[in-house]
């Protein structure tokens, strides 16, 4: 009893990753590919980022930070139209697609504010093998493009 | 968090007879109570000796007792009278033992409680707040909720004139579809800022209610610091004026007391409760928006402040930022709107 105590002190003692050394410029699997239907939002947090998953009108999925950069609502509260999600604390716009904001219902016609330089940030994602995977980019990489979502993977062996 | 100023602690009605409450402001623990003549008192809710707090002693209407080791305090002014385990010939000047005591008063219904700088404990208590009335016969409800977030978002919330269209979608208030251009002139008051006396936006039910009486309406709204929202409706003779604070109780959690009188319907039964249903259902909202915002604020709480819509907001820090500026050196405070300014946003 000692003894297996003993052990598993010594496997707590391995060091643990700390928030700055979870891994960026991968694919993490998010969610099960069944819980995205229709235009229903989901979120997750991957390395510590709030994530809002969806699947717009084209059947595409998508990943975009849970957060407007306005008030920091998550936007997963928000209403989601099949290819724009809307904060629901100012109606703010994003596009699914680019993260981009393409709508702030307070501007009058004439403002100058420059919308389309306001986005959500928007992470790489796609299904396989039944969950949606978001790439989480490494800074440090620059526009590098993800590489593909990891397949299954297959081990030969002889017995 | 804005130290010198009145806060409101508790509502009146929740301190009778000899019953110890206690309650929280700006971080500061509290007990309240009144005394043998009815008058409200506030002292820091622990004892000097070992931190015991005050608020489960027992208290006789003029002299409140630790329940731990049984010193006694003057609850008009904090003074220690007398510490049970002395012995007589004892030399310790009980006399020179404070609990720390706050000054307090009542006020339209709240508990009000000063909490000063202890940089400044003599300085002069200026008066309490009160909600402006403009007949002698009117009615007066209140309201609060609570909220999971810092004082200044639940401010910023306040002051917000774009969530409307969108935290308050209802059929009796906005929605999307009556969103139109808006364009009002702010302008300094003393601490604070006022839109001026305007015809109210002709987009909500109970604007259009009003209508039915026939004279001029106009509205007028104010922000002073460290913390509240005047509005008041003027329409001939009928008047409705409301005052929101939102108190800060710790730096994440704060609490919005909205209280309302009017002088409108004096004679229409139920016309409180039926104004309490809709004034809930609006607090709830912004209530429910805070608690969903506060998760995202946990991430990051950094905003993004934009142009007009966001303009009171940006006030609103420069204000707190100027009054403290005054504070530390002595010099009048710099307010941040030189004079009038005409805002334009849609809502």
């Amino acid at each position: 009893m000692l003894h297996s105590f003993a052990m598993s002190s010594a496997a707590l003692a391995t060091p643990q990753t700390s928030d700055s050394e979870m891994l960026r410029g991968f694919w993490y699997p998010v969610l099960r590919s069944p819980r995205l239907r229709g235009r229903k939002l989901q979120t997750a947090t991957l390395l510590g980022v709030p994530l809002v998953i969806g699947c717009n009108d084209q059947g595409h999925c998508f990943a975009l930070h849970d957060c407007c950069p306005h008030r920091r609502m998550p936007l997963s509260f928000g209403r989601f139209g099949g290819e724009a999600v809307e904060c629901p604390c100012h109606g703010w716009r994003f596009d699914t697609k680019t993260g981009c904001c393409r709508e702030i219902p307070s501007l009058p016609p004439d403002s100058k504010l420059k919308i389309e330089r306001i986005s959500a940030a928007r992470f790489p994602c796609g299904e396989a093998d039944g969950y949606v995977w978001a790439y989480v980019p490494d800074p440090a990489a620059g526009d590098k493009p993800p590489p593909p979502i990891p397949g299954p993977v297959t081990l030969r062996y002889r017995s | 968090m804005l130290l010198d100023f009145w806060y409101p602690a508790l509502r009146s009605t929740h301190v009778r007879g000899r019953k110890l409450r206690s309650a929280k402001l700006l971080d500061v623990p509290l007990v309240i109570g009144r005394d043998a003549r009815g008058g409200t008192f506030a002292l820091r809710d622990t004892c000097p000796h070992r931190g015991m707090p005050l608020s489960v002693g027992h208290f006789d209407g003029e002299v409140l007792e630790c329940s731990y080791h049984g010193w006694r305090f003057d609850v008009a002014s904090g003074q220690c009278r007398a510490i049970p385990s002395l012995t007589p010939d004892s030399k310790l000047k009980v006399e020179r033992i404070f609990a720390d005591h706050f000054p307090c008063a009542e006020q339209d219904g709240y508990i009000w409680v000063y909490v000063p700088d202890p940089a400044r404990r003599d300085a002069a208590v200026p008066p309490v707040p009160r909600l402006p009335v403009f007949s002698p016969r009117y009615r007066l409800t209140h309201l609060s909720v609570e909220l999971p977030c810092n004082v200044d978002h639940g401010i910023i919330g306040l002051m917000d004139p774009a969530h409307g269209p969108f935290v308050h979608q209802s059929w009796w208030w906005r929605s999307r579809r009556s969103i139109h251009e808006k364009e009002k002139i702010f302008e300094p008051i003393p601490n604070g800022f006022r839109i001026r006396a305007h015809t109210p936006s002709a987009n909500s039910a109970p604007y259009k209610l009003l209508r039915a009486y026939g004279h001029p309406i106009t509205t007028t709204i104010e922000f002073v610091l460290p913390n509240m929202r005047f509005e008041q409706i003027r329409c001939g003779p009928h008047w409705f004026s409301s005052r929101a604070t939102v108190t800060p109780v710790t730096p994440n959690h704060s609490r919005i007391d909205f209280c309302a009188a009017w002088n409108l319907l004096l004679w229409v039964p139920l016309v409180v409760p039926i104004f309490r249903l809709f004034a809930r259902k609006f607090l709830r909202q912004d209530q429910q928006t805070m608690e969903e915002q506060a998760l995202g604020l946990k991430h990051n709480p950094t905003m993004m402040l934009i142009d007009d819509a966001d303009r009171p907001a940006q006030w609103y820090y420069q204000l707190k930022e100027a009054h403290l500026a005054a504070q530390r050196t002595g010099e009048p405070m710099q307010h941040p709107l030189p004079g009038p300014v005409t805002l334009r946003w849609r809502s």
